[in-house]
This record gives C-alpha cells, structure tokens and sequence, in this order.
C-alpha cells in the first residue's frame, strides 16, 4: 500500500488550532424519496402478502435506508437489528392488544388481569423499546446504548401508561360512574409533566459506547413549551375578546359585521389549534436535543416551527392528493429535515473527542429479554 | 484497490484504508496497520444508492465503502450477490409492478379472503359467544328504548307466541324464543338475535292482522312467515359470521395503515357498519320458504306481508345501528324488495303446479 493515502482531512485534526473553534459539523442525508419509494412498495406488497411476518425485515430494511443514507462527519449509520427479534416482539404486541381488545369481551376478570398486566408490562416494554432500538444504532463501529433503570422506567411510564389504559377499563367495570372517569381525566392535566419526564427519560440515559450523555434538563423545563403554548393561547383568546368587543361596538346592530367579526375570531381560534401541536413538538425536541451532549461533544437542534408546519401540510395534503402513495417522499422529506436541523458541535475537535469512546463491555450490553425480543414499539 | 472508513470495533476512531481483494478474502491496509479477513469472516449487507456499503467483520470490526466506483465489483468479488428482494425493488418496472400486485391482492383479500376467512373463524366460534352477543344485544336495545313493552292485549300476545313451534326446527341449532314488543321508532318490524331470541314489534302484528285486526289464516301465514326468516338468520348463524367478517376487515385495513390501535379505533365503529350480507338475506328468505311449505302454506302469504312492508317503510329505523337494522331486511333496499317479490312470486308458479299450498 502507498504512503499517499488521502489522510480523510475532515476527520483527522488531531490539533485543534489554538483559538479557532471548529464550526460545528451538519449531519446530512442522502436518501432520495424515488429510491425509498421502491424500497416501500415492496416491502408493502411482501408485508401483506406475508400476512404481516415479513413486517420485521421491511422494517429493519427500512431502518437502514434511512440510517446508512445519513452521515456525520464522514462516516454514517446503521442499523443492525435482528428481524427474527423484531418479529418475535411483533407477535407479543399483537397479541398483548389483542388481548385488550377482547379482554372485557370474555369477563370482568379477565378484562381486569388484563389491564393489570398491561400496567405492569407496558414500562418496562418501553425501557426495553429503547434499550434495543438504541443498541442496535451503530456510528464508527459502536452502538449507541440506553442505560435507563428499570424503576426509573415505572416511575415515568406508569402513569401515561395509565391513562392510556385505564379510562376505557373504567366504562367497561363501572358504566355510568361518570364521576371516577372525571376525576381520571383530570389527570391529563398533568401530560404536559408526563411528556417532559418522558422525554428526559429517553435523553438522560442515552449512550454512546461506553459513554453517557449528559443531560441537565428537568422534566418541567422540558414541559415548558406547554406553558408557552398555553400562554400564547390565552393571549390569542385575549385578542380575540377585545377585536370581537371592539367590532361589536362599531358595527352597532349590523348582523353582517358582528359575523365577519365572530368568523375572524373562529379563524384565529382555529390556525392556533393548528399550529400547536407542532410547536410544542418542534420546541420540546429543539430542547431536548440541544441539551443532550456526550463527554466533547455537544448537540444542537433547531428546527423552526413554521418550517416543520409547512413541511407536514404538503406531506399530509400530497399523501391524500396520491391515495397515500406520497407517504415514503413524505417520510425521506421529514427525516431529511429532522436531519439537516441537528448539528454537532465539538470544541476541540470532533475526531479528538470521538477517541475517548470505546466500545462497553459485554457484560453491560445484554438485556436478555430486549435483544431476544425486538420490543419495538413504533411500528 | 478502494478507499474505505475502517472501524475496528473498540473505539470510535475513524481509520482511512484501503481495501484490496484477495484471492482468500479481503486485505485492510491503513497507515498504521494491515489486517486480512477470509471470506467467510466477513458479513456483506445490501448497499443502497447513496449510502456507504457496510461490510461486518468477525473480530467486531467494520468497514464503510462510498458509493461510487469499483464498489461493485469488490462486493462482487467478495461474493455478494443481490437477494431477489434488492434486485427487485432496484428495478423500476417492477417496483411498479408491485404496486399493481399489492393493489390485485388487497381486491382479493378484501373480495375473497376475508369472507372466507370469516366462516372459518365464525365456526370455531362456541355457542356462548351468540348467546353473549344475543343478550347484550336485548339489553342495549331495551336501554335505548327502542323496544318497549308490547301494548297488545295478553291474550293477542298468546296467540302470536303460540306461532313459534310452528317454525321452531325439529333439531334447530338454537331453542328460539319470541318476544312481543312495542317500538315507536321502529314501526313494524322483527328482528334476529344471535342467541334465537326473535323480537317482533306491535306494528308488525297490526299490520299482519290487518283492516278487521283479526288473526285469521292469513295473518297467522303472514306471521310465520316473517318469523321464519329470522329463524333462518339464527339458524345459519348470520350475526356471528357477519361479526367475524367485519372484525377481519377492520384487522386489515388497519394492517394496511400500519396502525393496529386503529382496529381498537374502528372495531365499534365498524360493528355498527355491519350489515347482512345480500346472500345472507335471501338465505334467510329461502328458510322461511322451507318453513311455510312445511306447513303447506303458500309463499304468496310472505310476498304479501313484504309488500305491505315496503308500503309500511318508516324512516324511524335510521335510529338503529345498521346492522340491526338490516337484520329487518323487509325495509332495506339489500336486496331490493321487489326483487325478493318477485323472487317469491317465482316460487309460487311452482307452488301452483303442485296446488296443494293454501
């Protein structure tokens, strides 16, 4: 071999230059929505013609297009789970919703146990979700990892877990107890906190061969754009009084004016309920990716909220406009911006600060149930 | 000779190599190194357009090739050979072709598989569950008040209840049971509940006894034949199936979607959908056919209590989930009553050429 090897420059300054800070370094995507719409369609077909087994390999395909079509600093990712894994973790979600479904349809008891299992199991398949999701993400010859605790998984999952579960649980066993179902929906006042807990969950524990994120947020610093959202809210509803008294007070008796007037103000009422779900999303994940660093390495997310809007409009009115034919251009659109808005940032250097990582000892990579079952719960 | 990013598995350090095929496998030669894998430890994977092809050694290790030049030909010498699936989905032509396929086969499966599928899942299916569907059934019609008491005379009550042994089936799969009740937003009409409980309502009866309000032999033929054709839907199992298939297509659209919360979604949703099915009701019709010859009654009786039925049509029944409301039949247009008129009046042609039905 000869000696005038091309040395990778991008990746190899060894020696930062003393006062000149690295710029931070783009991830970058170079799927295309034509290749991925080839790869979908077959997978489609051999999903339905598989009666849903060929599911797991569609999706650990699926998962590597988009993984090994996005790169950092040179080098790109992967995936590398195993489809039989993710099959086996399949059929267990089947069945658990499965039995759900019909769960109150055999007895009250059974409907009970049920629900009960749920509550216990459904936590610890969300750590176990993460754990294997997350080890079986490789960058540079090492997997990233997830070392959350298990009790912390309760304390976070349980009680969204709950919600999710209990209320129809509650019109099955006490129908007509409207109050008990009041009071639970009260609950959802607390999602906000729930979400935030979660999200920390997910970020505090992340992994990166044997090192370990740091993360300073608090969930309720996490649940933050809620409150932003909720003020802006009251702001909008404000404005809307006062434009609607003021109309009032000019158009006099006019019909036609206090009309105009009551549409504007149902107007506005609506593109705010539009625009708050994907600020809220937009703003907690800028948040919480930004926060996230590993030891050198810092992460900085920031996608715009009007961006992320415009993006899902086109995605969800082409996705309709083709009988759903748009929906992988969709998902290459969307991954592609969640992409190209995260940055990372490492002040002396990105390849200095990745030599500290190794890969974890083996003892601490096995989670027997995770890894035998592919619990994966997006689908 | 390529260029390639090696990694060797225990750091996260980026090596710039070279690889070069050889004739037993594959030598790396970095700067400060050079390793050679055989063949067989080495683990290929399909390289996509744009992505590095990802190649796995056994020693942990692992190599990223740009796309571009050569890439090929190192995976081809190395003994990579694309699966069906890649070589597939590469190729434009059949790629779309895959989507006329899926197309064909969700027709199919809608069309053929789901039912078929259905009657398979329906006859596993115990008793219990008619019996379960049957009493929630009553219980949530008695709780909408959509049947109310009878306000016909005990006596007249009697007499309607005294029809049943008349098409009650020698071995029937279930005993039936009949009920008399009133229901204003019904209006005249008889249902089938899975668990053989038959309801007709005050405004059926009325309407089969007609102007004198008398229960002649005509009134009496009139009944029985309308109480056979809800026999025939207990009989042949109508609701359950019905379910069965509903619960299956749900399942696929929402695999279809991808989502399976959608079946928790759309499964009450779908069950108020559910209809009878177009042969479901002439099946019920030929039951009740059978019944009314075996007592040697004409099917005239029912081809004349079906029009009166059709005259009878009363919007009220929009109130009802679909596929209890279908369970009617008479007032549905599925399938259309004049055509099961006219099927009857066929019937009775031959009826006329043996003469012996009243």
């Amino acid at each position: 071999m000869d000696d005038t090897q091309t040395d990778g420059a991008p990746f190899a300054s060894t020696l930062p230059d003393p006062g000149t800070r690295p710029a931070p370094l783009p991830l970058s995507f170079s799927g295309s929505g034509a290749e991925y719409f080839r790869i979908w369609i077959v997978n489609l077909l051999l999903t339905v013609a598989t009666l849903g087994i060929y599911s797991a390999w569609a999706k650990t395909r699926r998962l590597q297009y988009f993984y090994r079509n996005t790169h950092l600093a040179g080098a790109s990712f992967d995936f590398r789970g195993n489809p039989k894994a993710i099959l086996r973790g399949r059929l267990l979600a089947v069945a658990v919703l499965a039995a759900y479904h019909y769960a109150f349809g055999f007895s009250r008891v059974t409907g009970a146990v049920i629900v009960g299992l749920l509550l216990a199991g459904l936590p610890f398949m969300m750590r176990s979700a993460l754990r294997f999701r997350l080890s079986n993400t490789w960058y540079r010859g090492l997997p990233f990892g997830f070392d959350g605790g298990i009790k912390q998984a309760y304390l976070v999952y349980l009680l969204p877990v709950a919600i999710l579960v209990v209320p129809s649980a509650l019109v099955a066993l006490a129908p007509g107890e409207a109050g008990m179902l009041g009071a639970f929906f009260l609950l959802y006042l607390l999602w906000p906190l729930m979400h935030g807990a979660m999200k920390g969950y997910q970020h505090r524990h992340l992994m990166y061969g044997d090192q370990r994120a740091g993360f300073p947020l608090s969930k309720g610093s996490l649940a933050m754009p809620y409150l932003q959202a909720f003020l802006i809210g009251l702001g909008v509803g404000l404005a809307c009084a006062i434009l609607v008294g003021v109309g009032m007070a000019f158009s006099g008796t006019s019909k036609l004016a206090g009309g105009l007037v009551f549409l504007g103000a149902l107007l506005v009422f609506y593109a705010y309920s539009l625009l708050i779900g994907p600020f809220i999303l937009v703003r907690m994940n800028n948040k919480a990716w930004s926060a996230t660093s590993f030891p050198g390495v810092g992460i900085d997310c920031a996608m715009t909220v009007w961006g992320y809007l415009k993006l899902q409009i086109v995605n969800v009115l082409l996705t309709l406009l083709t009988l759903g034919l748009f929906r992988p251009f969709a998902a290459v659109r969307t991954w592609r911006y969640r992409v190209e808005h995260l940055h990372v940032d490492a002040p002396d250097g990105f390849e200095q600060a990745t030599r500290s990582a190794s890969s974890r000892p083996v003892a601490a990579t096995g989670d027997g149930v995770a890894d035998f079952l592919g619990v994966d719960l997006s689908w | 000779m390529i260029d390639a990013l090696f990694f060797d598995g225990r750091s996260a350090r980026l090596h710039p190599a070279r690889l070069l095929p050889s004739s037993t496998g594959l030598v790396v030669s970095a700067p400060s190194f050079e390793r050679s894998y055989a063949r067989d430890a080495i683990a290929l994977s399909e390289p996509f357009a744009a992505a590095p092809a990802m190649l796995r050694f056994a020693d942990g290790a692992s190599c990223e090739i740009p796309a571009g030049e050569g890439r090929e030909q190192l995976l081809a010498a190395l003994g990579y050979r694309k699966s069906a699936v890649v070589r597939w989905q590469e190729y434009w032509p059949a790629a779309l072709l895959a989507l006329v396929l899926l197309v064909a086969l969700l027709a199919a499966a809608w069309l053929r598989g789901v039912p078929w599928a259905a009657e398979h899942v329906a006859a596993r299916l115990p008793a219990s569950v008619d019996t379960r569907v049957g009493r929630a059934g009553l219980a949530s019609l008695e709780k909408q008040k959509l049947i109310v008491p009878s306000r016909l005379g005990a006596e007249r009550i009697a007499e309607i209840e005294a029809l049943l042994p008349a098409i009650q089936p020698a071995q029937g799969r279930l005993p039936l049971r009949l009920l008399v009740r009133d229901s204003p937003q019904l209006g005249a009409n008889a249902l089938a509940l899975p668990d053989g409980t038959i309801i007709v309502t005050d405004g059926l009866v009325r309407l089969a006894l007609g102007e004198k309000q008398a229960l002649d032999d005509d009134a009496r033929a009139e009944l029985i034949a309308v109480l056979g054709h809800e026999a025939g839907h207990v009989e042949h199992r109508h609701t359950v199936r019905v379910m069965a298939r509903s619960s299956l297509t749900a399942a696929l659209s929402a695999t279809l979607f991808g989502d399976f919360s959608a079946v928790a979604a759309g499964l009450p949703a779908v069950l108020s959908q559910m209809a009878y099915s177009r042969e479901m009701e002439l099946d019920a019709d030929a039951y009740a056919i059978e019944v009314l010859h075996r007592r040697r009654l004409s099917v005239n009786h029912f081809a004349d209590i079906l029009a009166k039925l059709e005259k009878q049509q009363d919007a009220a029944t929009a109130k009802l989930p679909r596929w209890m409301r279908n369970t009617l039949g008479y007032v549905s247009t599925h399938p259309d009553t004049d055509e099961r008129i006219g099927l009857l009046d066929d019937v009775a042609e031959l009826e006329q050429g043996k003469g012996d039905y009243e």
